[in-house]
């Protein structure tokens, strides 16, 4: 116990941090969730997923995939040519992880300007990174064969989740550049 | 009486009948049932996956708090040091 409380003591600072990052993390969580209950309630779709797709749908236009079809329901977008479509969820616009590094940008450095600025472009950051992904994973299904599963099951999740952490480890010199202490 | 036997005698050849009917038919529906086809077989290959399968996030959630919590650790590491 005495241990515990003098590692406390001398890593006071780094408990402040796991205190604002948990709590600006179920924060920003419990936001989302309000507005997820909103848009369902008005029978929408959120916006976030919608403009996903929407980016997603050039993105796969981009890489060459003709006819490329994009249509929205109440639970989600389908994108792609009719029959080798992917089925975009609220689960795959990215904005929980987006929340999970502007937890880690406030966390480490609070409720400042600094930190909103760097929480913003980090947002739009993620998002590219998350268009990006399903914009290729369109392609690839479009493509065929056995790529689009080994691509969605093992390269993506390491490109969005390292994408996040780049970002985390660059932050020290994005403060410098920013002109913090 | 002549009724009765003209009435049994009529019954008689209407079950010989049908016995001979069904005997057809049982055989017309077993027929070559267990005769190896001449085509090969079809196996499937592989289970065929969802026709529009999602493209989801959220499962390494927890695994990107944990490492948030070790990044901010290491910072603060360094602060100290």
């Amino acid at each position: 116990m005495n241990a515990l409380k003098t590692w406390a003591a001398s890593n006071r600072p780094f408990l402040f941090f796991i205190g604002r990052f948990l709590l600006t993390f179920f924060g920003l969580s419990f936001l989302y969730s309000l507005y997820l209950v909103y848009t369902e309630r008005q029978g929408d779709l959120d916006l976030v997923t919608y403009w996903i797709s929407r980016g997603s749908h050039e993105m796969a236009r981009f890489l060459g995939v003709a006819d490329c079809e994009w249509s929205c329901f109440i639970d989600g977008c389908y994108v792609g040519r009719p029959g080798r479509m992917v089925n975009i969820l609220e689960g795959c616009n990215g904005l929980r992880l987006a929340i999970v590094y502007a937890a880690y940008v406030i966390g480490i450095g609070g409720w400042n300007w600094r930190s909103l600025f760097q929480m913003s472009v980090g947002l739009v950051v993620v998002q590219i990174f998350n268009i990006i992904r399903i914009g290729s994973l369109i392609a690839l299904r479009d493509f065929g064969g056995d790529l689009y599963f080994y691509f969605i099951k093992y390269v993506f999740g390491v490109w969005i989740y390292g994408s996040i952490i780049v970002l985390w480890i660059l932050k020290p010199r994005i403060d410098r550049w920013l002109g913090a202490k | 009486m002549k009724k009765y036997i003209m009435f049994s005698a009529l019954l008689a050849v209407a079950l010989s009948s049908s016995a001979q009917s069904n005997g057809s038919m049982f055989d017309e529906t077993f027929q070559g049932m267990f005769d190896v086809p001449n085509e090969p077989i079809y196996i499937a290959e592989g289970v065929q996956g969802p026709l529009n399968p999602a493209v989801p996030l959220d499962g390494g959630l927890t695994a990107l708090l944990l490492a948030g919590g070790a990044a901010g650790y290491r910072q603060y590491k360094k602060k100290k040091a």
